[in-house]
């Protein structure tokens, strides 16, 4: 029987427009679990960011790094206390989770 | 109603008599442009609320800019950090380059917002910059970004609370 593509509804996303997000590790999805059990909603609005448009900039919520160490790493502030960090591809179109969990805690000052 | 050269601020001259006697047209000229009340050797500025909100706001973070310049001119330059409980010590951890480009998309902002009087992206840019010096400094971060690798599809949330309800 022939067949024909599916004709996608006009303002649905083709799965080829959505990116793939992976975790670096099976440690990171465990936490990301963690996050979607307690903020569910704040998880759905992330996860859907990160599949259709993690390199869109969202001001004070969800921005490029700053600096050389991460110079192409994203945060995302998933919430008051949780983030995301994580890396776009853009060729290949995938989103590398390296870090899912409590804001890390700034470092106790040292002498410079 | 006296209308004065105007002085440095281009407002106009009113004595407290005439604001007295005149209330509503005092008002309405204020509603447009500051007005100055004297009363002696005093004077007072009438203005819209929202305008004095917005100096008081301009003012407020230009107060900031200016410690933040500060702190990055004594870093770059005379090579002293601020002092660890320092509002702004987390640049230390920012190379000069890292500075440079700091002050000059922080400047940048700070220019943007003052022209329209909103300053969230001001400070969401100061926040992004302070967000990812907390990043460079966690030990946590840096082992998750060296961990050997093991890649798996992060669990879409869905799926999770589906399975959480069984």
């Amino acid at each position: 029987m022939p067949s024909e593509e599916f004709t996608v509804p006009d303002g649905a996303k083709k799965s080829s427009d959505l990116w793939e997000v992976v975790a670096y590790t099976r440690k990171v999805n465990k936490h990301w679990k963690k996050i979607i059990a307690a903020s569910p909603d704040n998880a759905i609005r992330c996860y859907e960011w990160l599949c259709e448009k993690p390199m869109q900039r969202w001001s004070g919520r969800v921005y490029p790094m700053k600096g050389k160490k991460y110079k192409d790493a994203w945060e995302f502030e998933v919430t008051g206390g949780d983030r995301l960090y994580y890396v776009p591809d853009p060729k290949e179109r995938k989103v590398l989770v390296y870090y899912a969990g409590p804001h890390p805690k700034p470092p106790s000052p040292t002498p410079p | 109603m006296t209308s004065a050269a105007p002085g440095v601020f281009g407002d106009e001259l009113v004595s407290a008599t005439e604001l007295n006697r005149h209330p509503g047209r005092v008002l309405d000229r204020a509603s447009k442009r500051p007005v100055t009340v004297t009363r002696g050797s005093e004077a007072f500025a009438l203005l819209r609320r929202e305008d004095a909100a917005r100096m008081t706001d301009a003012s407020t973070h230009a107060e900031l800019l200016s410690d933040l310049a500060m702190a990055v001119y004594r870093l770059l330059f005379l090579n002293t950090p601020p002092e660890p409980d320092h509002q702004f010590y987390w640049l230390t951890v920012f190379d000069k380059d890292e500075l440079g480009e700091f002050l000059t998309e922080v400047s940048y902002a700070f220019k943007e917002a003052a022209g329209v009087g909103f300053w969230e992206e001001f400070e969401a840019v100061l926040h992004e910059w302070h967000e990812s010096a907390i990043a460079i400094g966690s030990q946590e971060l840096k082992v998750a970004f060296s961990a050997e690798p093991d890649e798996v599809l992060l669990t879409k949330p869905e799926v999770c609370l589906e399975e959480s309800l069984v």
